[in-house]
């Protein structure tokens, strides 16, 4: 079954530049998007922090122990400074409709991915063995 | 089919032995301990971060398992690439492709903030408080590419050098802060305070508990310029895995008997805090410099492995050709590493040290959950004693199996706390992939990418 | 005021874009000196596939 090879077109420099710098871009968009959203959040958390830390807090009320503020103080952390890092909590409280979202998103991406790179496989094997 | 005839381009160079493979991926991992891995406890508490600590460690075992197997069979530069290529099929290697320059190259990014950021706390400590980072940040970037680009044995040799300074700083650390004497500095009795966001935070910590092993699966990329990639891969890969246990018990042990949780959790340089907590200059010093070391270590390994990575693509044209030029002299991939700089110092100027880390861990993590399956359609294409293996791995499907699970576990990990970084992520391999199959792959010769002189793979 | 710290910052931000030069200059340089087929022509496990397919027992 002699089948003649697949021969891709050549690719001019102005199509290798462009390829390239579109990926580069790819790369700045998508991965930069988590930090506008944090952006976006982020006044309201500023604004927590800053209320809860009206009252002065103490050793005592961030719940530490004689061991614990005295490593924090060979830190060079005070107390105020110690409870902006003891406040900031994350929430893992689970939002079912993100978590469907993200794990659809998770299974979607594999399976077409799978499945395409079957088609593409079949082909390579085909050229590589049927010759 | 199998082309006996030497080949007369212009090839990588084969000069590594096992010591450089244990150099190169203890020496991109090894930093892990210095930086990094705390954000465990952030998640879920010092306990967390321990059980994540073995948790994670057996992940990694059946990850350098599965690796030794595939890559001491499929030898070649762009490591887990070139398998995914022969095993699974071009869209996924392309994908795998893309994982390991992410990877590599934000790992490579923290390493820079690190860096500079200790720079920046010595310079405070000694009376300057506003030292610009970004200069350092670029400075490490910069002249660590410059040695790549002049030579991968001259820059492995330096590797392994730096890094095992950098292991013999914990061990320094660890007896400086005597744990078994009686005027031991650890304070685990006072500082311990179980877990303090429970049971999920357990499970949460399992992401950064990635950080202690990340990138060991990286010493397959060197397979090409192995003198014997059979025997250096497994045995540089395991002595690897047992250098970096050690050393991550150590470090936690240290750690977690030195600070309180909620500041473990945020720092920046948590060994070198420890250090600072003894109250010894020298031991300060010391880790001042196997801190340092390390992450240029790391950041050193990381360009290698990248730029392979990404130099591989262009081989094979799923990126321009031009990038799959190898430099006449240095026989290196230069153009490859040039390009992968810009990307590391904007992410090392923009994003936060743990945002960076979580966008390696994913792209590590996709990688890993690729090789779950991946070897299990190997052992299917191509039966034991069909081809020569390097290396056969015991107790076939287990480690596959166990390895997927873990994955999806630490998946659930990084949603919870980092859902925006692993949306965004899966996000970009999408959109990647739609473009690498309706127009990039048009570019690409389609029997010439099956390179290994292996039967017909079984059912095909 | 200059100090050491500031002149720390001047020099790494000079170093850097001097290997950044250099190597663009030897990038550029190598492109316009060499054949651009022969310079892509390695190809993926060229000879030690055959080094280690050593006759299986």
């Amino acid at each position: 079954m002699a089948k003649t090879p697949y021969a891709p077109p050549e690719q001019g420099a102005l199509g290798m530049v462009i390829d390239a710098l579109l990926i580069l871009a790819l790369v700045f968009v998508s991965l930069s998007a988590p930090l506008w959203v944090a952006q976006l959040r982020a006044p309201s958390t500023s604004a927590a922090v800053a209320s809860a830390d009206a009252p002065k807090p103490t050793w005592e009320s961030l719940g530490q122990n004689a061991v614990m503020a005295a490593q924090w103080e060979k830190l060079g952390k005070d107390p105020s400074a110690a409870a902006v890092i003891i406040n900031n909590r994350f929430d893992y409280a689970v939002n079912p409709v993100k978590l469907g979202l993200t794990a659809a998103l998770l299974v979607i991406y594999y399976f077409f991915m799978l499945r395409i790179s079957e088609r593409e496989y079949r082909e390579v094997i085909a050229e590589k063995f049927d010759r | 089919m199998s082309t006996t005839a030497p080949h007369h381009g212009i090839n990588l160079r084969k000069v590594l032995g096992p010591i450089h493979v244990w150099g190169l991926g203890v020496g991109i991992v090894l930093v892990g301990e210095f930086m990094g891995w705390n954000f465990a406890v952030g998640k879920g508490g010092a306990l967390a971060a321990l059980i994540a600590c073995w948790v994670i460690g057996l992940l990694y075992t059946c990850v350098a398992m599965i690796d030794s197997e595939v890559t001491s069979t499929v030898a070649a530069a762009g490591g887990q690439y070139a398998q995914a290529k022969h095993i699974v099929g071009p869209l996924m290697a392309f994908n795998v492709a893309l994982y390991l320059v992410l990877a590599y190259t934000m790992l490579e990014a923290g390493n820079a903030f690190v860096a500079a950021d200790l720079l920046k706390t010595v310079a405070a400590q000694m009376g300057h408080p506003d030292l610009d980072s970004r200069p350092f940040v670029v400075l490490v970037i910069t002249s660590l590419a410059w040695l790549n680009y002049r030579g991968v044995f001259e820059s492995l040799t330096f590797n392994y050098v730096i890094t095992a300074v950098a292991f013999v700083s914990i061990l320094v650390l660890f007896w400086g802060v005597q744990p078994f004497s009686d005027v031991s500095l650890l304070r685990h009795a006072d500082l311990l305070t179980g877990l303090p966001y429970g049971w999920i935070g357990v499970i949460a910590s399992l992401q950064f508990g990635m950080w202690y092993y990340l990138g060991i699966e990286g010493t397959c990329q060197a397979a090409e310029e192995c003198r014997s990639a059979s025997r250096a891969i497994p045995l540089g890969t395991m002595t690897g895995m047992i250098t970096l246990v050690i050393a991550a018990s150590l470090t936690w042990y240290m750690a977690a008997g030195l600070m309180p949780w909620e500041y473990l959790g945020q720092a920046y340089t948590p060994l070198y805090d420890a250090a600072t907590l003894t109250g010894s200059v020298g031991l300060k010093i010391f880790l001042f410099v196997g801190t340092l070391f390390s992450t240029l270590a790391s950041a050193n390994g990381c360009i290698n492995d990248a730029a392979r990575a990404w130099f591989s693509l262009g081989r094979d044209r799923y990126m321009p050709p031009w990038f799959g030029a190898v430099h006449p002299r240095y026989r290196t991939p230069f153009r490859s590493i040039l390009f992968l700089i810009p990307i590391a110092v904007v992410f090392a100027w923009q994003v936060p040290l743990d945002g960076v880390i979580t966008f390696s861990i994913l792209a590590g993590l996709l990688g890993y959950t690729f090789m779950s399956f991946n070897v299990v359609r190997f052992r299917q294409l191509w039966p034991l004693g069909s081809i020569k293996r390097g290396y056969v791995h015991p107790f076939h499907p287990l480690p596959a199996a166990v390895l997927f699970m873990l994955c999806l576990t630490v998946f659930f990990a990084t949603f919870l706390g980092y859902a925006d970084y692993l949306i965004s992520i899966l996000v970009f391999f999408m959109l990647a992939s739609v473009w690498f199959h309706l127009h990039r792959y048009k570019f690409v010769k389609r029997g010439e990418q099956f390179t290994m002189p292996w039967p017909r793979p079984r059912g095909y | 005021m200059m100090d050491f710290w500031n002149v720390l910052e001047y020099a790494a931000w000079g170093i850097s874009g001097g290997l950044m030069l250099w190597m663009l200059i030897d990038a550029l340089r190598v492109g316009a000196e060499h054949d651009a087929d022969a310079l892509i022509s390695s190809r993926e496990g060229s000879d030690e596939l055959l080094a280690f397919q050593e006759p299986t027992p």
